[in-house]
């Protein structure tokens, strides 16, 4: 088993599409993946799970993930979530304003 | 219409006009990556079950309802687009996670001015999750009512 967390930095939390996103990420993979939050533990596979976890901003997900391809799955999911993270993050900041293009 | 001895219906979520998941504007939606469905261009503020099952989960913005269906069906109701950034304002939720519910049943009161006010698109989209356990899905067309009107039917493969 691999195991590995990542914290929720979306200001919106882990909501639909982005939740709808990583179970579709998940499925990929053989192995059994399963996360953790807020005290629950549910299939990584499976968008309406993810949606119950209510992940919100800063919220710590624990991945564990188990089966034959396990060491690409694990670090996939790494990879993943540190994306996620930085395009919510980006989002966020052009909403703000604080990103300018200059020409 | 007769139902075949298999077929579930699905009703609206909402008053309104069913929209092919294709023209509803966002492209997770739209390329039906999160799931098969449907969307409904709302004309009122009620939102309903469109099947009989149990709230699995009422997000934080209050705006997305997940219904684990007494078929296995999991169905996912999210209204309006990028709603999720009101952060709750416009939505009052009338269940919680747990509740069971039939079709037809009271999820939420919406107050559309508000998502009009911050020019989100009102469409509220009706996914199946889970599609893989679906073996048929027939989408109506026209306008219908919420909670009552069929929206949709399918054959659960389960």
């Amino acid at each position: 088993m691999k195991e590995f967390s990542c914290r929720i930095e979306d200001p919106n939390g882990l909501h639909a599409r982005p939740a709808g996103q990583l179970a579709t990420f998940a499925k990929r993979f053989l192995s059994d993946i399963r996360v953790r939050a807020n005290g629950k533990e549910v299939d990584g596979k499976r968008l309406l799970a993810l949606m119950s976890l209510g992940a919100t901003e800063g919220t710590e997900l624990s991945f564990s993930v188990s089966g034959e391809d396990e060491e690409t799955a694990i670090l996939a999911l790494e990879v993943y979530c540190r994306s996620m993270n930085a395009d919510a993050k980006s989002q966020a900041d052009q909403k703000d304003g604080s990103t300018h293009a200059e020409p | 219409m007769k139902l075949f001895k298999k077929e579930k219906l699905m009703l609206f979520p909402i008053d309104g006009t069913l929209i092919p998941l294709s023209d509803v504007p966002d492209e997770a939606f739209c390329s039906g990556m999160l799931g098969i469905g449907f969307a409904v261009l709302p004309t009122a503020g009620t939102v309903y079950a469109p099947m009989t099952g149990r709230i699995e989960s009422v997000t934080d913005a209050r705006h997305a309802y997940t219904v684990m269906g007494d078929d296995g069906t999991e169905l996912l109701v999210h209204v309006g687009i990028d709603t999720v950034t009101l952060g709750g304002k416009g939505f009052l939720p009338m269940v919680s996670e747990g509740d069971s519910v039939k079709a037809g049943d009271v999820l939420a009161r919406v107050d559309l001015d508000v998502l009009r006010e911050a020019s989100l698109p009102l469409h509220t989209v009706v996914l199946i999750t889970n599609p893989e356990t679906v073996s048929e899905l027939q989408i109506c067309k026209g306008k219908g009512l919420g909670g009552k009107s069929e929206a949709a039917r399918y054959v659960p493969s389960a």
